[in-house]
C-alpha cells in the first residue's frame, strides 16, 4: 500500500455508537477501498490523471473544530450574504455559527448530515449510499467508510425552495495534510424543486477534499446542482455526484472547476424513469502544472429520456485537461436523445488535453451524437481585434471569455453568477477590462 | 411479407461462400514451441536473421498477456490447440498457372475469382495465398520491368533479404502487442511489395487470402514499401469456408511510405462470421500500421462485413512533415458478430493531416465499436485532424459504440471529432415505397448511401463487390 492508502485506511474508526446498518456500510466501504486501492494510470478511467503526487502523502483526519480557528472564516471573508440558506462546512464538519438559515416549505429538512444521522437516522437510511456504490470506486468507498458530516436536504412531494441553497466546504489545515470526506444527500420528492450550489474553497495547504453527493429525484422533481470549485494551488479535489432520476424529472448538473493542483469532478447519472431530462455541463480551467479532470457517466435505462452534455476546457502553462464522458443507452431505451460535446482551448505550447467522449448504444430508435474539439485561439479573430487597436492581452482575454461565457452563464443564481464571472475573469490576462466591457 | 419477417429472413441469410477444399497438406504438429518455430523457419528455408527474429518475438510473447480492453467477448483461446503451419503440398516451384493444382483453381472459381480471367480482364496481378503459401504470382514480369517487386513473403526473404531485414518490423515491431508478437513468431507467409523511387505502379496489386486447412490459424505478414515519390494501390480481399470451430487470424500489415510516396491499401473482409447463434466464425485480430515520411500519404480503406470478431485498427504514423493519413471504414455486424475497429493517427511531423471517416452498421445482435486515437505530439505544429463516425442501427438488439481518444500536446494542432447514431427512418422507407421501390432495394440503397463516402474510396473492382456484400447482408432489414 502507498503511504496515502495506509494513512487513509488508518483513519477508520469503525462505527462505534452508530446504528448497525451504518457501521456495516462503513466496514463494507473500507473493504471495497482496500480491494480497489487508489487508482493508477493503468486504470482506464484514470488513464490520463496520475495520482502519483497524492499517493506519497500521509493524510491525517481533519482536526476537531475546537482545535482553534479553522479556515472557513477567512475564506468566507468579503463574500456577499447568501440569497438563501448557506451551510458552511469547515474541514468537512458543519459550522452552525457561520451558517445562515432560510425559511423552508413545510416538511422540508435542510441541515447537517451528522445531525440527521444522530437524530433521524431512519430518514437517511433508505438513501445514504444507495446511489454512491463503493465497488471499484476507491474515492467513493473511502468517503463511505470515513464520512462524518455533510448536508442533508429532504424535500417532501411538491416542496419548492426558490432561493438557491449554498453549501460551502472550506478545507485546509496549516502544517499538516488533512483528508476530508463530506457527503451531501438530497432527496427530492415528487414535483419538488430546489437549486443547490456546492462551493469548494480551500487554503494554500496540501489536503485531500473527497466529497460525494447523492441526488435522488422523484417523479417530476427539478433539481439544479452547481459546483464552484476554487480551491488552493496545493489541493487535491475529488468530487463525485451520483444521481438517479425518476420519470419526468429534470436535473441540471453544472460545475466550474478552477482550482487545485489536481481536481477531478465526476458525475454519474442514471435516467431511470421515462421522460427524464439531464443537462450536464462544466468548465475546467488550469494553468501551471495543474491537472483538471472531468468525468461523466450517464446511463439511459428507460425510453424517452434526454441528455445534453457540454464541457469546455481552457488549458495554459503546463496544465493537463482531461475529459471522459460516456453515455450508455441500455437495451430497450428507445427514443433516447443524447448529445455530448467537449471543446478545449489550448493557450500554451506545453498544455495538454486528453479527451474521450464515448457513446455506448444498445437500442436502435435513438438520436445520439457527440463531438470533441481541441484547438487554439483563432489567429484571424485575434488579428481582427488587434487591427482594431485592441491590445494583445485584451484581445486574447476577449476571445477566451467568448469561449467560456456560455459556461459561466449557466451559473444562474445572481450572486453566484457574479462570483463565477469574477473567478473566471481573474484567470484571464486582462480579465478586469473584459468584465468592464461585458458589464 | 411484413418488414419484421423480411428482417428475420434476410438477417438470417447463410454464408454463401462456405465450402471446404480437400488438398493434401503439409502440416506441422499443433501447438507452439521454439521447436515448432525452428521447424517453420527450416521448412521455409529462411536465413538465420529471420529465425532469430522469430525466436525473439516468441520469447517476448511468452511474457505478454492477451489484451482484454477491447469491447469483444469470446472464449479463451488455447494457443497449444492451433496448427501453426500448413502449406498445400507442392512438388516444385510453379512456372505458370497451368501448374497450379486444379482443385485449388476450382476453389478460386467458386469464390468468384477466376484467376486467369481476372488477370486478363481486370489487369490485376493476383498473388493468391491459399492457406499459407503463395501458389500463383502473376503479372510479375510486367511489374519486374518497372523494378517493382511483388511476391510472396517467403520469396522476398530468399530473393531480397536486404529489404526484408531493413523494413521488417520497422513499423510494427515484433513486440508491439500480443497478437503482433505471435504473428512475428509464427507467420507463415504473406505478400511483399517494393516500389522503387518515382515509380507509379500501373495496376492495382491484389491478394486474395483464403483460410482453408481446419484448425489452422492464419498468420499473414504483409510488407509494402513505397520508395521516394512512388505510388502503389494494394487490394486485400477475403472469404473463408464455413467452419464449426473458431479460427484465429492474427495478421500483421506494415506499410512504409518514404518521402513523397503514396500507399493506398484497401480491404474487403468477408470471412465466415459464425452462424446465427454465434458459433464458429473467424477471430480477426489484426495489426495494421503505416509509417509516412515527409509529404507521404497513407490511405486505409476497409469494408469489414465478415468474421465473428474483428479487432483491428489500421493506423498511420505521420512521422514526416506534411504527411497525410486517411482512414475510411465501413464495418457491418449482424447476428452475433462483434467488431472493435477504428484507427490511430499519430501526428509527429509539422503540418500533418489526417481524416477519419467511419461508418458502423449493426443488425441482429451485432455489436459494433469504433475505437480511435488521434494523438498530436509535441512537434505536430499546424497539424489537423477531422474525424467523423456514424452508426446505423437496424433492429433493437444490436449495439453501436463510439470510443474516440484525442490526445493533444501541441496548441496549434486542430482536432475535430463528430459522431452520430441513427436508424433507417420510416420516412425514408415510406418515400421509397411510394416510388415503387421494394423494401429490400430501399434498405440496400439507404445503407449504400450511408456508406457511400467510404465506398467511393475503393478501387472500382472492390466497390462493386463491397456494395453487393452490404446489400446482401442487409436488404430488407427494416427495424
Amino acid at each position: 500500500m502507498t503511504p496515502a492508502e495506509q494513512s487513509l485506511a488508518a483513519a477508520f474508526r469503525g462505527g462505534a455508537g452508530e446504528p448497525a446498518w451504518l457501521a456495516d456500510a462503513r466496514a463494507g466501504a473500507l473493504a471495497a477501498f482496500r480491494a480497489a486501492g487508489l487508482p493508477t494510470t493503468r486504470h482506464e478511467d484514470w488513464r490520463f490523471t496520475s495520482l502519483a503526487a497524492l499517493s506519497t502523502l500521509s493524510l491525517a483526519p481533519a482536526p476537531a473544530p475546537d482545535d482553534g480557528e479553522g479556515p472557513a472564516r477567512a475564506l468566507l471573508a468579503g463574500r456577499a450574504a447568501p440569497e438563501g440558506a448557506r451551510l458552511v462546512f469547515e474541514n468537512g464538519r458543519f459550522r452552525r455559527e457561520l451558517s445562515t438559515g432560510a425559511p423552508l416549505p413545510a416538511g422540508a429538512v435542510l441541515g447537517s448530515l451528522a445531525d440527521a444521522l444522530r437524530h433521524a437516522p431512519e430518514a437517511v437510511r433508505p438513501h445514504l449510499g444507495r446511489l454512491a456504490r463503493v465497488d471499484g470506486l476507491a474515492f467513493t468507498a473511502l468517503n463511505g467508510a470515513l464520512l462524518e458530516d455533510g448536508a442533508f436536504l429532504l424535500l417532501p412531494p411538491g416542496a419548492r425552495v426558490e432561493a438557491p441553497i449554498e453549501l460551502v466546504f472550506a478545507t485546509g489545515a496549516a502544517g499538516r495534510a488533512v483528508a476530508v470526506h463530506p457527503r451531501v444527500l438530497v432527496v427530492a420528492g415528487e414535483g419538488a424543486r430546489a437549486t443547490l450550489a456546492e462551493v469548494h474553497l480551500g487554503t494554500g495547504d496540501t489536503y485531500l477534499a473527497n466529497s460525494v453527493t447523492e441526488l435522488v429525484l422523484g417523479e417530476g422533481a427539478e433539481v439544479e446542482h452547481l459546483r464552484l470549485q476554487d480551491e488552493g494551488p496545493r489541493a487535491f479535489h475529488v468530487s463525485a455526484v451520483f444521481a438517479e432520476q425518476a420519470a419526468r424529472s429534470r436535473l441540471t448538473a453544472h460545475g466550474l472547476a478552477l482550482g487545485g493542483q489536481l481536481a477531478r469532478s465526476e458525475v454519474r447519472a442514471r435516467l431511470a424513469g421515462e421522460g427524464a431530462e439531464l443537462a450536464v455541463s462544466g468548465l475546467y480551467m488550469a494553468d501551471g502544472a495543474r491537472t483538471t479532470d472531468a468525468f461523466t457517466w450517464v446511463e439511459h435505462a428507460v425510453p424517452r429520456c434526454t441528455t445534453t452534455e457540454t464541457y469546455k476546457g481552457i488549458l495554459d502553462g503546463r496544465a493537463r485537461g482531461v475529459f471522459a464522458g460516456r453515455i450508455v443507452v441500455q437495451p430497450g431505451a428507445q427514443k433516447t436523445s443524447a448529445r455530448q460535446m467537449n471543446s478545449n482551448l489550448l493557450l500554451s505550447d506545453d498544455a495538454i488535453v486528453d479527451t474521450k467522449p464515448q457513446l455506448e448504444i444498445f437500442a436502435d430508435d435513438v438520436k445520439c451524437g457527440h463531438g470533441g474539439t481541441v484547438g487554439q485561439l483563432d489567429e484571424a479573430a485575434l488579428f481582427y481585434l488587434r487591427s482594431r487597436g485592441v491590445e494583445e492581452a485584451e484581445a486574447r482575454s476577449l476571445l477566451i471569455w467568448a469561449f467560456a461565457a456560455e459556461m459561466v452563464d449557466l451559473v444562474r443564481p445572481a450572486g453566484l453568477h457574479a462570483r463565477a464571472r469574477e473567478l473566471v475573469a481573474a484567470r484571464l490576462p486582462a480579465g478586469r477590462k473584459v468584465l468592464e466591457a461585458a458589464a | 411479407m411484413s418488414t419484421a419477417e423480411q428482417l428475420k429472413e434476410l438477417t438470417e441469410q447463410k454464408y454463401r461462400y462456405g465450402f471446404v477444399t480437400d488438398i493434401e497438406e503439409d502440416k506441422v504438429p499443433k501447438g507452439l514451441s521454439e521447436d515448432v518455430i525452428r521447424l517453420i523457419s527450416a521448412k521455409k528455408g529462411e536465413p538465420r536473421f529471420m529465425l532469430e527474429w522469430r525466436l525473439e518475438a516468441y520469447r517476448r510473447w511468452l511474457g505478454m498477456e492477451e489484451p482484454t480492453w477491447a469491447n469483444v467477448h469470446y472464449p479463451k483461446i488455447d494457443y497449444q490447440e492451433i496448427v501453426y503451419y500448413s502449406a498445400p503440398k507442392q512438388k516444385k516451384a510453379l512456372g505458370s498457372m497451368d501448374e497450379v493444382d486444379p482443385e485449388l483453381k476450382r476453389a478460386f472459381a467458386k469464390l468468384g475469382i477466376p484467376l486467369e480471367e481476372q488477370m486478363r480482364l481486370a489487369g490485376v496481378a493476383v498473388d493468391a495465398v491459399f492457406d499459407s503459401v503463395s501458389v500463383a504470382t502473376t503479372y510479375k514480369k510486367k511489374l519486374a520491368d518497372l523494378g517493382i517487386v511483388f511476391c510472396s513473403f517467403s520469396e522476398a526473404v530468399r530473393e531480397h533479404p536486404e529489404l526484408i531485414e531493413k523494413y521488417l518490423g520497422s513499423v510494427v515491431p515484433s513486440t508491439d502487442n500480443y497478437f503482433a508478437a505471435l504473428n512475428s513468431a509464427v507467420f507463415s507467409d504473406g505478400s511483399f511489395v517494393y516500389v522503387p523511387k518515382g515509380v507509379r505502379c500501373p495496376m492495382e496489386l491484389s491478394t486474395y487470402f483464403r483460410i482453408n486447412a481446419k484448425d489452422t490459424g492464419q498468420f499473414e505478414r504483409t510488407l509494402i514499401v513505397a520508395d521516394e515519390g512512388a505510388y502503389v494501390s494494394y487490394l486485400e480481399g477475403c472469404t473463408a469456408p464455413m467452419r464449426d470451430e473458431n479460427q484465429l487470424h492474427a495478421a500483421v500489415v506494415e506499410l512504409v511510405a518514404l518521402d513523397g510516396a503514396h500507399v493506398k491499401y484497401s480491404t474487403v473482409q468477408n470471412w465466415y462470421p459464425g452462424d446465427a447463434e454465434g458459433r464458429g466464425g473467424i477471430y480477426n485480430f489484426v495489426t495494421k500500421r503505416g509509417k509516412a515520411m515527409r509529404k507521404a500519404k497513407i490511405s486505409w480503406t476497409q469494408v469489414e462485413t465478415g468474421s465473428a470478431i474483428t479487432w483491428k485498427y489500421p493506423s498511420c504514423i505521420l512521422q514526416g512533415d506534411e504527411s497525410v493519413g486517411e482512414f475510411y471504414s465501413v464495418a457491418l455486424t449482424n447476428h452475433r458478430q462483434q467488431a472493435d475497429t477504428g484507427t490511430k493517427m499519430i501526428h509527429i511531423g509539422r503540418d500533418t493531416r489526417s481524416t477519419i471517416i467511419s461508418k458502423g452498421i449493426s443488425a441482429g445482435r451485432g455489436q459494433n465499436t469504433y475505437r480511435g486515437l488521434v494523438k498530436m505530439m509535441k512537434g505536430a505544429t499546424g497539424a489537423r485532424n477531422y474525424s467523423q463516425c456514424d452508426s446505423l442501427l437496424i433492429g433493437d438488439r444490436c449495439g453501436a459504440h463510439t470510443f474516440p481518444y484525442i490526445e493533444v500536446r501541441n496548441p496549434t494542432a486542430k482536432v475535430e471529432h463528430e459522431a452520430t447514431t441513427s436508424k433507417i427512418s420510416e420516412d425514408q422507407l415510406f418515400y421509397c415505397r411510394q416510388r415503387g421501390i421494394s423494401d429490400e432495394d430501399a434498405v440496400s440503397m439507404i445503407v449504400n448511401g450511408f456508406a457511400k463516402q467510404v465506398l467511393k474510396e475503393l478501387p472500382m473492382e472492390f466497390a462493386v463487390e463491397a456494395q453487393k456484400l452490404l446489400g446482401m447482408s442487409l436488404e430488407g432489414s427494416v427495424g
